[in-house]
């Protein structure tokens, strides 16, 4: 679609160039909230199923299904088994909760301890693994496939048709840009490319190169209102084909290639308009989508999208 | 809420909030979600708005930034002196602004707003995130925000138009009929 002739010799820019770097929630990057809980040891191991049963029904444990309320050791020296059980939170009154009597026929009262658990299941394994190690072993753990893989960014290589967005960004910046150097290409999720812009902050505050993407999309299914402004795909293209008629609701399922991190106003925007994956080249510090702000993990809002940063190969890892 | 401010200030406020439940009815009647908002400069309404996202196609389009539109476009040819007026207006809209125009207003220095009921999933002045007073370095000015004028009915007209189900959002795929569909393939019946 895009002409040879055009695309710019700017390979070598990319030969740099290693990966899409996944922006991910902070959650992913730091061992889980920890809550403490007070820990016993029973005196009768061959009662714990009773036991549990009966602790159970005085401290529901529904909401903390993610770990196991007894862990079980073997002590070397003589031979015996060791049973330990989470009662309740270090912040309950363990009196209020167990009668007396409960406590003292059952657990080694003198020795209650203090243990942290994570008070949501650990989202990836090294987060598991950590909390197990250090906090309490017996834990509960699904592996997220997904979640992992976009962790150690293995699968998020830069294809060829991202090459050539890439090169249009470029020549964007160089050819057509007026005094903002941002720039926005809009494609579908098999990466053809439907709306390429540049900005005009300059003129109107807030026509940003997003902003004027999201419009020329409205455009292609007869709404839009800023229509003065111009889908520099056209000036790409070999012949002037016919403009595609859409029927796609708003930005669903569609892709933003952009050179700048987007501002809060231009994040919110693509929020809004569903767009299913956010691809920038560099950070500014105001930035929404990583820098300032993560608006894409939060949990409030109605639509969650992907957002990738370029990496390049000898940028170390933060 | 500033203690200074008097009755009689509280009392223009709910004479402006009304204009924008005005135009937030404007919307309803149009079948878009109701928000309005009116830009106020020297006691007077230099640009109004109503939420439109369903007619433009675009779902930027809210009451707050088709209004400040209004202005950039009549200043055209000295957008300084634009930048000025909004500078020096007041915004009353009928619900929070959500984040997307919370940056907005931001970015053309509009810092004055009143607005009418929070907004709990878009919301840009503490609702959701705070936008609108965070320091964010190089992202215009914090923005003064009052919120609860009016705000019952700029909460009734939101609850009128999602109990009248939205007839412009997409059809949500049904998971359930997905996998009767699967399980038709499966059966020996002959697949169109």
């Amino acid at each position: 679609m895009v002409s040879n002739a055009k695309r710019l010799c700017q390979r070598s820019l990319l030969n740099d160039i290693s990966k899409w770097k996944a922006i991910l929630d902070d959650d992913l990057y730091q061992i889980p909230t920890l809550i403490s809980m007070l820990c016993c040891q029973i005196i009768d191991s061959k009662q714990t199923s009773l036991i549990l049963k009966q602790v159970n029904e005085y401290f529901n444990w529904q909401k903390y299904k993610h770990v196991k309320r007894i862990y079980c050791t073997t002590d070397e020296q003589n031979q015996q088994q060791k049973i330990e059980i989470l009662l309740c939170r270090s912040i309950d009154t363990l009196d209020k909760i167990y009668p007396q009597e409960f406590l003292s026929k059952y657990f080694h009262m003198n020795n209650v301890t203090t243990v942290q658990i994570p008070e949501k299941q650990p989202l990836l394994k090294w987060q598991y693994e950590e909390c197990r190690k250090n906090y309490w072993p017996n834990l509960s753990y699904r592996e997220n496939k997904y979640l992992e893989q976009e962790y150690s960014n293995k699968k998020n290589e830069i294809n060829s048709k991202e090459e050539a967005i890439i090169d249009m960004l470029k020549q964007l910046q160089t050819n057509h840009a007026v005094q903002s150097q941002h720039c926005a290409v809009v494609t579908n999720s098999e990466h053809e490319i439907l709306v390429a812009t540049i900005d005009y902050r300059h003129e109107h505050p807030l026509q940003h190169c997003t902003m004027i993407a999201i419009d020329l999309i409205a455009q292609m299914s007869n709404g839009g209102c800023y229509h003065n402004r111009k889908n520099f795909l056209y000036e790409f293209l070999l012949s002037s084909t016919v403009e595609k008629p859409t029927t796609n609701h708003l930005c669903n399922s569609y892709f933003i290639y952009l050179t700048h991190e987007p501002c809060m106003m231009c994040a919110m925007a693509l929020l809004h308009s569903r767009i299913a994956k956010v691809y920038y080249l560099e950070t500014v510090d105001y930035g929404a989508l990583g820098t300032k702000y993560k608006l894409h993990c939060l949990k409030k809002t109605n639509h969650r999208f992907q957002v990738y940063k370029l990496q390049i190969e000898n940028e170390q890892e933060q | 809420m500033d203690n200074t401010e008097t009755a009689q200030e509280m009392s223009a406020h709910h004479k402006w909030m009304l204009e924008a439940l005005k135009l937030a009815r404007q919307a309803l009647e149009k079948q878009e979600v109701p928000v309005g908002c009116v830009i106020v400069h020297n006691e007077k309404i230099i640009a109004d708005g109503k939420n439109e996202p369903v007619q433009a196609r675009n779902a930027t389009r809210h009451a707050e930034i088709c209004a400040v539109d209004k202005i950039v476009d009549s200043y055209k040819t000295n957008l300084q002196e634009g930048l000025k007026v909004l500078s020096e207006s007041t915004l009353y809209v009928t619900c929070e602004p959500c984040m997307m125009c919370a940056g907005a207003l931001r970015l053309v220095g509009l810092k004055n707003v009143y607005y009418g009921c929070s907004n709990d999933r878009f919301g840009g002045c503490g609702s959701v995130l705070n936008v609108a007073t965070d320091v964010i370095e190089n992202y215009g000015q914090e923005l003064k925000c009052v919120g609860g004028i009016e705000s019952e009915e700029g909460m009734r007209l939101l609850k009128t138009f999602y109990t009248n189900t939205n007839g412009n959002a997409p059809q949500p795929i049904d998971k359930n009929k997905r996998i009767k569909q699967t399980t038709a393939v499966d059966s020996t019946e002959p697949v169109s």
